[in-house]
C-alpha cells in the first residue's frame, strides 16, 4: 500500500527554512547530510525552553530545576527507547557524534596493547578515522582497513577471513556520508562477536533516514548526532553497552559527575553522570527529544517510501545524461538518496556555484573523506543528500543545473 | 545574470587552457598552496634574476575559478619586479574583499573581480596569489 500520496507531498511545510527563497528563487535544500533542517516543533520547544523554564539540572531545589531535571532525564529515557530500549544508564549526552568517537577512543586506551588491532572502513568520515589513528599511536596498536570492492561496498566475506583474535575494535559507519551505501552492520557484528572484538557504529547519518535498533545490531557502541536527524546542534549521543561505561574511566571532570571531593581524592558518580562533566547542552537534549517525537508521528515507514520515490526519481534523470557519473549506487536497494556524483570533468565547486544560482543547495569536496577520494582517484566530487521533505519536482530543476552547467563548461 | 560574469569568455578559456602550466626546470623560488576547504592545490615556480621575474610556471588541480586565476596571474607577473608583484598582489586581493573601488589599471584581472559577488569563490580566486606571495619568502634552487 502507497503511504504517500505525491500531490499531498507537504512534509517541507514543517519547516520554516524551506519556505525562503536562496537568490530569488525556492531554496531547495539538498545538503541533508550535512545537516538536517528543523520543523517547527523542534525550534518552538528550545524557544520555549529558554523563554519558561530555564535553570540548571541537578542543582538546586528550586521548582524550575526539578522541572528541568525531570525534562532532561525523560529526554535520556525517550533516546533510549529510540535506540531500541537500552538501558537509561547506557546513553551519554555529548556534544555531537565526534565528541562520542573521541570518549570511546579516549576510554579504550587502557584497554589496548601494542600490536593489537582496530579495523575501520575505507568510507569513514574523518571523525570516526583521527581518534582511531591516533589511539593506534599511543598504543603501538595496529589500523587495519575493511576491503571494498569495485562497486564500493565493504568485501565483508573478505574480512571476516582477515581478521583475527588480535582485533580489539571495529569501527564502522552504518550508512555513508559520502556514498549514501549502508553497510551491512549485523554482518559486521556477528563476525565482531566471533573473534572477540568490540563494535563501534558511527550512526550519524543513519538515524535520519531508518530506524535504529542497537540491541538487534548487537552493537557495543553507537554515536549519533542531533541536527542531522532534524534536531539541534551541539547535542549528541553515545550508546554504549553498561558494563563498559562502568569499566571506562571519566573522559572529562568537573561539575555534575562526582560523588565526593576533597583536595587530594575524588568519587565519581554513577552512569550516565559519570560522563557528563560540566553543565550539559539541556535545551539541545530537550530539541533532540522533541526531534524523536517528530519522526515518530511521521513515522519511518513513510520516510522510507519517500526516500525510494526521490531515489528513483533521481536514478531515472541521471540515466538520461551520459556525463554524470554516480559513485557507488550499483545495488540501489543497499542504499539511501545521498549521491556522490561528477559531471564530465567539471570541478564539483563550479557545479555547486551553478546549482546555487537555481536554489540548490549541495556540498562539493571531500565531505571529510579524503581517504576515500583518493580511492575514486579524484580530488572532490559534488554530493546530493535527499531528505524525506525534499519534493520529487525539485528534480527538474536538479536536471536544468546540470544542464546549465554542462552548457558553461562543455561547449 | 551573476553566473555569466562569474563564468565569463575570458575565464572559461584559461580553465581550459591555462599558460604557463608547467614545473620550470630551473626556478630559484617555489611554494605550494592549498585550500583544505576544497581540495584546491596550486604549485608555483619562479626563476628571479636580478630582482626580476624571467620566468614562472604553476602545475595544479582545482576549480575554473582557481585555475584560470593561476593562469592569468603567471601571464601578468613576468617580467615583473618583487615589489611591482607585491603591490598588484595587494591591490587585487583588496578589490576582492574590500569594498573600494580600484584606481589602478589591473589589465585582464578585472575579470576576476565578478568573483566578489560569490563570497564562497573568493578564495579560489586569491589561492595563486597567496602561493606566489609565499613563494617569494623562501628560496629554493631547482
Amino acid at each position: 500500500m502507497s503511504l504517500i500520496d505525491i500531490e499531498k507531498d507537504t512534509f517541507y511545510h514543517d519547516y520554516p527554512v524551506l519556505q525562503r527563497k536562496v537568490q530569488d528563487k525556492k531554496l531547495i535544500y539538498l545538503d541533508n547530510a550535512a545537516t538536517t533542517q528543523k520543523p517547527y516543533s523542534v525550534i518552538n520547544k528550545i524557544a520555549q525552553f529558554y523563554q519558561m523554564q530555564n535553570s540548571n539540572i541537578h542543582r538546586s531545589a528550586h521548582s524550575l530545576s526539578a522541572e528541568c531535571t525531570l525534562e532532561y532525564d525523560n529526554a535520556r529515557s525517550k533516546v533510549a527507547e529510540f535506540l531500541g530500549g537500552t538501558l537509561f544508564n547506557e546513553i551519554i549526552f555529548t556534544k555531537g557524534c565526534t565528541e562520542a568517537i573521541n570518549l570511546v577512543s579516549f576510554c579504550m586506551e587502557k584497554k589496548i596493547q601494542k600490536d593489537d588491532e582496530i579495523w575501520i572502513s575505507p568510507i569513514e568520515h574523518h571523525a570516526n578515522i583521527l581518534p582511531w589513528q591516533r589511539l593506534c599511536k599511543n598504543t603501538g596498536a595496529k589500523l587495519k582497513i575493511i576491503p571494498m570492492n569495485d562497486q564500493l561496498e565493504l568485501e565483508i566475506s573478505t574480512f571476516e577471513h582477515l581478521i583475527t583474535e588480535r582485533a580489539k575494535l571495529v569501527a564502522v559507519t552504518h550508512i555513508s556520508n559520502a556514498l549514501g551505501v549502508v553497510n551491512p552492520v549485523e554482518s559486521i557484528s556477528r563476525i565482531c562477536k566471533k573473534v572477540g572484538a568490540l563494535l563501534f557504529i558511527d550512526g550519524a547519518q543513519a538515524v535520519s533516514h531508518t530506524k535504529v535498533n542497537v540491541k538487534e545490531i548487537n552493537a557495543d557502541f553507537y554515536a549519533l548526532s542531533g541536527h542531522k536527524m532534524f534536531g539541534p546542534t551541539g547535542i549528541g549521543v553515545l550508546y554504549a553497552k553498561e558494563h563498559l561505561l562502568n569499566e571506562f574511566e571519566p573522559y572529562q571532570l568537573g561539575g555534575g559527575m562526582i560523588e565526593q571531593v576533597t583536595f587530594h581524592e575524588s568519587t565519581f558518580a554513577p552512569i550516565p553522570y559519570k560522563f557528563e562533566a560540566g553543565t550539559p547542552p539541556i535545551a539541545g537534549a530537550l530539541g533532540l527529544a522533541q526531534a524523536i517525537d517528530y519522526i515518530s508521528e511521521t513515522r519511518y515507514d513513510v520516510i522510507l517510501q519517500k526516500e525510494r520515490l526521490l531515489y528513483d526519481a533521481f536514478m531515472e534523470m541521471c540515466s538520461r545524461i551520459k556525463e554524470i557519473k554516480i559513485y557507488g549506487h550499483k545495488n540501489p536497494h543497499h542504499h539511501i538518496p545521498v549521491f556522490s556524483f561528477n559531471i564530465n570533468r567539471i570541478h564539483p565547486h563550479d557545479i555547486s556555484t551553478i546549482f546555487d544560482s537555481y536554489g540548490i543547495a549541495i556540498r562539493s569536496g571531500h565531505h571529510c573523506c579524503q581517504p576515500l577520494m583518493q580511492i575514486l582517484g579524484v580530488p572532490a566530487t559534488a554530493r546530493i543528500s535527499f531528505a524525506y521533505y525534499n519534493s520529487i519536482s525539485d528534480i527538474h530543476i536538479i536536471e536544468e543545473a546540470i544542464k546549465k552547467s554542462m552548457e558553461i563548461f562543455i561547449k | 545574470m551573476e553566473l555569466e560574469s562569474l563564468y565569463q569568455e575570458v575565464i572559461m578559456d584559461h580553465n581550459k587552457n591555462p599558460r604557463c602550466f608547467h614545473k620550470l626546470s630551473e626556478y630559484t623560488h617555489t611554494a605550494d598552496g592549498f585550500n583544505p576547504l576544497c581540495g584546491d592545490k596550486v604549485q608555483v615556480y619562479l626563476l628571479i634574476k636580478d630582482n626580476k621575474i624571467v620566468d614562472i610556471g604553476f602545475t595544479g588541480v582545482g576549480c575554473a575559478i582557481s585555475q584560470a586565476s593561476a593562469s592569468m596571474m603567471c601571464q601578468i607577473v613576468k617580467n615583473y619586479t618583487i615589489e611591482e608583484i607585491l603591490e598588484l598582489s595587494k591591490i587585487f586581493r583588496e578589490g576582492l574583499t574590500k569594498d573600494i573601488p580600484i584606481d589602478k589599471d589591473i589589465g585582464s584581472l578585472e575579470a576576476l573581480l565578478s568573483v566578489k559577488k560569490f563570497p564562497m569563490r573568493v578564495k579560489c580566486a586569491t589561492l595563486a596569489w597567496h602561493t606566489l606571495e609565499n613563494s617569494l619568502k623562501g628560496e629554493k634552487h631547482g
